[in-house]
């Protein structure tokens, strides 16, 4: 190898020396690629020896602020940031609490004036029938939509990331929990195709995360009933 | 009080041990999710959104793993989903656009500070794989799983990071081949 070797393939030396005999040949006669060598091996170490960071002065005063303003679980969080009081709302929960809560004010008020909803809020069922606007039918759409992304898994593990959480899957027969596991990964799969055509959705995005925790607990559960380090 | 005591306290909704929880893991989650988005604000607002999600979760966490291994995974998870959320909005970076940050002549030993601002200015593709690797410890199979990529797409990008942090630290001597300078980190 009469050229020098690039920083690529230098780097992959650095972690699999033994992968590459001819490079490895060339690094021991060529002192510019040693030094290369070297340089990136420093620059390895100093990556791995950096020091924390500090946190940001007054963030516990901002997170007790967002515990004490009273919201959770899954909903709208308003959370005041330091001094600049700047409003923090997640957009996928905004939107989902958003589309619950406008179907819900639907239904109410069809039933306190009379009308009649044949399926319960979050089926597609007669919803679309009782709005007239697009705005209106978009909204609907949005929430069966998220129904049907939220269907399977429950399908999956009974209450969802809950049911994987710790503690959660480890009682569980660990054949259960891989059959689990593999049915996870189809819903993962299914929801980045979905992404990769709808790279926006903000509700397919928000739930793949969820299936993917998920999918980490229970790998993590597993792991530990088979005795075997997943993470 | 030890840090299983407080977790105990933490779950009944004591909030002086959830302060304390923080004050004990604050800057490790501030600093993991710091490196992997490069940016103060942005990681200020979402290391506030791991905490909130933490305590949101912690009547899950049995205490089997360490809390902080939880703590830190959940924390990444948070930045890694912020970044490919964002990622689909930006336009692929360049090489040529590639700013540069460091002025490390050949006998300056690079400093920390050198090597953090290198961090920030890499594209967040190479930065996310590099902090996991590099920097976090993680292993190309848990760094393909987080990513949902494969191994050797992990492996890929950490070479390519690595190199391009060479040209951000040393622009000088770093080009493929030729005489080299012999900066030192």
């Amino acid at each position: 190898m009469a050229n020098h070797m690039d920083a690529e393939r230098i780097s992959a030396l650095l972690d699999e020396p033994w992968a590459d005999r001819d490079c490895r040949a060339h690094l021991e006669t060529c002192s510019d690629c040693q030094a290369e060598f070297e340089r990136l091996s420093r620059m390895r170490m100093a990556l791995s020896a950096l020091p924390d960071e500090k946190a940001p002065a007054g963030q516990w005063a901002a997170i007790e602020a967002a515990l004490d303003a009273g919201e959770t679980r899954g909903g709208i969080r308003w959370i005041e940031r330091g001094f600049g009081g700047r409003l923090f709302v997640p957009g996928p929960l905004q939107a989902a609490a958003a589309l619950v809560l406008f179907v819900g004010g639907v239904i109410a008020g069809l039933q306190f004036t009379g009308g009649s909803v044949g399926n319960p809020p979050g089926t597609a069922g007669d919803l679309p029938a009782v709005v007239s606007t697009a705005d209106d039918r978009a909204l609907v759409d949005g929430l069966s939509r998220m129904e049907s992304l939220r269907s399977p898994l429950r399908q999956v593990g009974e209450g969802g990331a809950d049911a994987a959480s710790e503690g959660g899957s480890s009682a569980r027969d660990p054949l259960e929990t891989a059959q689990r596991l593999a049915r996870l990964e189809g819903l993962i799969r299914a929801l980045r195709d979905r992404l990769a055509t709808n790279p926006d959705d903000p509700l397919a995005s928000a739930y793949l995360l969820e299936l993917v925790e998920t999918r980490d607990r229970l790998a993590e559960d597993l792991g530990r009933a088979s005795g075997t380090r997943t993470w | 009080m030890d840090e299983r005591d407080l977790i105990a306290c933490a779950k009944a909704g004591e909030r002086s041990a959830m302060g304390e929880l923080y004050e004990l893991h604050a800057r490790r989650v501030y600093t993991v999710i710091r490196r992997l988005v490069g940016d103060d604000h942005l990681a200020e607002d979402l290391s506030q959104e791991a905490w909130i999600r933490a305590f949101e979760k912690l009547h899950l966490f049995r205490g089997d793993a360490a809390f902080g291994t939880w703590l830190y995974r959940l924390a990444t998870n948070v930045a890694l989903n912020r970044l490919r959320r964002s990622s689909k909005r930006r336009p692929v970076e360049s090489a040529a656009e590639l700013p540069r940050v460091a002025r490390a002549h050949d006998d300056v030993i690079v400093t920390r500070r050198v090597l953090t601002q290198a961090l920030d200015q890499l594209p967040p593709g190479y930065r996310r794989v590099l902090v996991l690797h590099d920097v976090e410890g993680w292993t190309h199979n848990d760094i393909a799983e987080a990513l949902g990529c494969s191994p050797g797409t992990s492996k890929s990008q950490l070479h390519k990071a690595r190199a391009r942090m060479r040209k951000l630290i040393a622009p000088e001597d770093s080009g493929n081949g030729g005489a080299r300078g012999e900066a030192r980190l």
